[in-house]
């Protein structure tokens, strides 16, 4: 038994590896801040029903523009209220055209707040609620980022397509490293016949010209199949190549660990393969795989996004930002209504930021 | 080090062997082929009835093999390319598939080298400079910038890009090499100066990535070996610093950077392919696109193979570089 001198002796001597990695990342500004970003954006997609000002299934004009937040009010004087002048035609006609002309409607604002009511939603499915984080007072529906072309709210697909988009990333990098790590752990550990085969399997995935390749595989799920079903099509297609890099450098680890005193000394005492390379092992692996992690999320979102573009993303009832830039792919429409590029940012932003924090943690994961 | 060339290259047939065999096998599949493409234009292009379409198409399908099952197809394909070096035939296009890769190939991988040594040459440049600054504002600018270079996703890029130059621009021609004007002209500055016109989003965007990645690398190698007691030798023996840095330190710190080689090309080429369906031009990356909505076999298959040759040769050109560059390593591979 220890003594209590001896407890409270390490708990003041040496820092856990967790603390210390989390002290210099802290220093990192440009980790911080991924940090934080990813945090919102999470968030953001957990709690999209909150976030979201307008409901992203109702359908209103196509292609309607952005409305334009305005601190002016009628007479142009200054105001301290934001508010949106909805677009209204006059009875004026274009002398030219004889459209109708339309403009900004001063005589009826629609002031914007904070928590305010809006359609209601179950959060999770069981909260029932209809605050919003933002929206106009009036439940007017607000079209910040203007519509989509059926006439659907873009700002709140965005953040409600965080949550898909998302979450078909965490699972394919969850897929991906686990395969990874294990097939990089195994051939490296056990060597032999077993490791020159996966090693040349893992070299012909390599080999494989990627996107081409996952342009194929996506020809292969079923039009027909039902929603989840293809979701879970397009999670498999995600994975299919992702794991063999990360195997390769686990494996490059695994073999120098290997001839670490420390393994051989647990191998000269009789340990077992299960508690080398659980015990021994894989923790020193992993701060690597970590950051892999972090670096592949970005990776993963930017591939959906990319394959929405060239026509492919997931079945309609679900939204995802690949399937909201499938429609960016025509120039007369992203010339007319440039506004429906604003998906795009959405992506930005969570590459920045998942990318920021995998840089700082890359740097910070090495603290000795 | 023949020997270990030669095994290398003997080593890529197998892996080719197969790749082609998954390939093509993928590609084929999903319902469908080129008949069903050939009935879906007569019968929109042509007002041709379900049944007459379906009968033209069966005679094209009869005429190209493509009832027969998938591995004689498969058998058909790789036996000419072993026996006669021929890829088949382009449905599509209507001409042997070697003609277009004539056509394409060449332009994808003159851009992606022309990337490729723009990126090596600037990220090598900048690498220097951020180093021997460690920590300066130069240092720190430079770094944010290889943050902005490996992040910006290339298609999104080439999607803003594209919309500034057409829309905002208002540039007419997108989706060629060179204007109208210059359509059969010979060679000449203006000739290539109008290719420049039209390429660079295309190198832009590509280069930007691949730069900031060597930057990176010779940063981050460059900064150990400035801290190597050869360095403070040279530099103590009365060598100006740029001598140390670039007698000593340099070509110690490149190392890492050629064996990375390998690793780069395929980012290069994805680079110049993601780029190049977005901007429409007339190279590989679209092809397979392309080859691929309308059922064109041969051409995706073919093209797939091409690309992954191309990416196990760079590798290939990448080690025998590394063991040129370093003895150490030349060594290893005689020994092994």
């Amino acid at each position: 038994m220890a003594s209590p001198a001896t407890i409270l002796g390490r708990a003041r001597g040496a820092e856990s590896y967790a603390a210390l990695v989390w002290r210099r990342l802290r220093r990192s500004i440009g980790g911080m801040i991924g940090l934080a970003l990813v945090i919102l954006i999470l968030a953001m997609a957990i709690f999209a029903e909150f976030f979201a000002p307008v409901d992203p299934y109702r359908a209103e004009t196509g292609f309607s523009s952005p409305d334009t937040i305005s601190f002016l009010d009628a007479d142009g004087g200054l105001s301290w209220r934001p508010r949106i002048y909805p677009i209204v035609e006059s009875d004026k006609l274009d002398p030219v055209t004889y459209q109708p002309l339309s403009g900004p409607d001063f005589a009826h604002p629609h002031y914007i707040g904070l928590f305010v009511e809006g359609f209601s939603y179950r959060l999770f499915g069981l909260i029932p609620g209809n605050i919003h984080l933002f929206g106009a007072l009036d439940g007017y529906p607000a079209h910040f980022l203007g519509t989509d072309k059926f006439g659907r709210d873009i700002l709140s697909r965005g953040i409600f397509g965080s949550r898909i988009s998302l979450m078909i990333a965490l699972i394919v990098v969850t897929i991906t490293t686990s395969v990874g790590t294990t097939v990089g752990l195994v051939s490296g550990y056990v060597g032999g016949a077993f490791d020159a085969w996966a090693q040349r399997f893992v070299d012909l995935i390599l080999a494989f010209p990627q996107l081409p390749l996952y342009l194929a595989l996506t020809s292969l799920i079923p039009i027909t199949a039902p929603t989840s079903l293809f979701l879970a099509f397009v999670i498999v297609v995600l994975s299919a190549l992702g794991w063999a890099q990360l195997s390769r450098e686990v494996r490059g680890k695994t073999l120098a660990l290997a001839r670490v005193d420390y393994v051989k000394a647990a191998v000269a005492v009789g340990a077992s393969d299960g508690r080398i390379v659980f015990q021994h092992i894989l923790p020193n692996v992993m701060s690597h795989v970590i950051v892999i992690v972090t670096l592949q999320i970005p990776n993963v979102v930017l591939l959906e996004s990319f394959l929405g573009f060239l026509g492919f993303a997931v079945k309609p009832p679900l939204i995802s930002w690949g399937l909201m830039l499938q429609d960016t792919g025509t120039f007369s429409v992203i010339g007319s209504y440039p506004w429906i590029l604003s998906p795009v940012g959405f992506v930005l932003a969570s590459v920045f930021a998942f990318n920021a924090l995998g840089d700082g943690l890359r740097d910070a994961i090495d603290p000795y | 080090m023949l020997r270990f060339l030669a095994r290398r290259i003997l080593a890529m047939i197998p892996v080719l062997f197969v790749l082609s065999l998954v390939t093509f096998v993928i590609i084929k599949a999903p319902p469908g082929d080129y008949g069903d493409y050939i009935r879906a234009q007569l019968m929109n292009q042509g007002g041709a009835s379900f049944e007459k379409a379906e009968a033209e198409a069966n005679v094209y399908r009869r005429q190209h093999g493509l009832l027969d099952p998938v591995p004689i197809q498969y058998l058909h394909w790789v036996g000419g390319i072993v026996t006669r070096g021929d890829f088949g035939d382009s449905f599509y296009y209507n001409q042997p598939v070697a003609h277009i890769v004539a056509q394409r190939l060449p332009a994808t991988l003159m851009l992606a080298l022309t990337c490729h040594f723009l990126a090596s040459l600037i990220g090598i440049s900048l690498g220097i400079v951020a180093a021997t600054q460690q920590y300066r504002w130069t240092d720190t600018v430079l770094s944010a910038v290889a943050f902005l270079g490996t992040t910006i996703p290339r298609f999104l890029a080439a999607i803003i890009i594209l919309y500034i130059l057409v829309f905002r621009l208002s540039a007419v021609e997108v989706g060629s090499f060179f204007s109208v004007e210059y359509g059969g002209a010979p060679w000449s500055i203006a000739k290539f100066m109008d290719l420049v016109r039209h390429v660079w989003p295309v190198v832009a965007i590509a280069t930007f990535g691949g730069l900031a990645y060597n930057m990176r690398v010779v940063r981050g190698n460059l900064l150990d070996t400035l801290n190597m007691q050869y360095v403070e030798t040279a530099r103590a023996k009365g060598l100006s610093e740029s001598g140390a840095v670039l007698r000593h330190a340099l070509p110690n710190a490149l190392h890492p950077l050629v064996m990375y080689q390998g690793v780069v090309l395929p980012y290069m080429l994805t680079g110049e392919i993601e780029t190049a369906i977005i901007f429409a031009l007339p190279t590989v990356g679209p092809a397979i696109v392309q080859s691929m909505a309308v059922g064109d076999v041969n051409v995706t298959a073919t093209f797939m193979l091409i690309l992954a040759a191309t990416l196990m040769v760079g590798n290939i050109i990448a080690d025998v570089m590394l063991a040129l560059l370093d003895p150490r390593v030349r060594l290893q591979t005689a020994i092994a």
